[in-house]
């Protein structure tokens, strides 16, 4: 133990590197890990919209005209698109991660079977939603 | 010979330099957020295309102004947490770290502040 930290001095010893993302086989499991985090930030900064919302909804009739306006433009749809699917995304996420903390569906076909439900949920659900708006408006 | 324990020596030295209690708040406010989330989508389904007065009679409703109340204190801890997460995972060390936390916890609970503040001076009265 002694002899292999002899070392030059002012340098950090020689430690083995845990493997990063790089050196893993791409698999679902992991995709959906990086898809959890990446639509919890996007649903972070979504908390944005729900202000200028509300904010435009206390501060009278025009200034909410004009958010909704804004809301129903072409952009406004797709950022709002985009967000309801990453927040419906994080919440399957959240379920799976709740089965999880139970102890079950831990093994391989389990792990695969959640993963790619959650995808297909999310895009499912995303879709019926805004068709539900679409039909509704 | 040193009477330390192994817990006294990795105690606090983990990415987040604290224990567990950010999780348990992360696991109870999943919990609370998964009917609200279904609530908040259904009321802005509700709502799109509604004018004005529609959404300030709705909102001042309990039924539906409180839930989403609950939504945005429930959803103020749980996104300032999971920021939290991402900031221990990608800058745990180094000079970033301290401004990193402290700019997430002024917009998560800022934010959610101002719109429990909207909401409640819609909600109860001009």
């Amino acid at each position: 133990m002694i002899l292999a930290d002899i070392r030059p001095a002012r340098t950090l010893p020689q430690r083995p590197t845990s493997p990063h993302l790089e050196i893993y086989r791409f698999t679902w499991t992991m995709a959906m890990s990086i898809a959890h985090r990446i639509s919890g930030m996007a649903a972070y900064f979504g908390i944005i919209l729900l202000v200028v919302w509300l904010g435009a909804a206390a501060s009278g009739p025009e200034n909410y005209a004009l958010v909704a306006g804004l809301f129903g433009s072409w952009i406004g749809i797709l950022v709002l698109v985009l967000l309801s699917w990453a927040i419906i995304h994080h919440a399957i996420g959240g379920v799976r991660h709740m089965v999880w903390d139970t102890g079950r569906s831990l093994d391989r076909t389990s792990r695969m079977l959640w993963a790619q439900a959650t995808l297909a949920g999310s895009v499912s659900l995303t879709i019926l939603l805004w068709l539900l708006i679409y039909l509704g408006a | 010979m040193v009477s330390r324990t192994t817990l006294a020596r990795v105690r606090g030295h983990g990415a987040s330099g604290s224990g567990t209690r950010e999780y348990w708040h992360m696991k109870v406010t999943s919990y609370a957020l998964l009917p609200l989330t279904v609530f908040l989508i259904g009321l802005l389904v509700t709502l799109a295309g509604a004018d004005h007065a529609t959404v300030v009679a709705t909102l001042s409703s309990p039924v539906f102004g409180l839930p989403l109340f609950l939504f945005i204190l429930c959803n103020a801890v749980h996104m300032q947490v999971g920021m939290q997460n991402v900031i221990d995972d990608y800058a745990a060390r180094g000079p970033w770290r301290k401004p990193a936390v402290l700019a997430n916890i002024f917009f998560s609970y800022g934010a959610s502040a101002a719109a429990a503040y909207f909401l409640l001076k819609l909600s109860l009265g001009q």
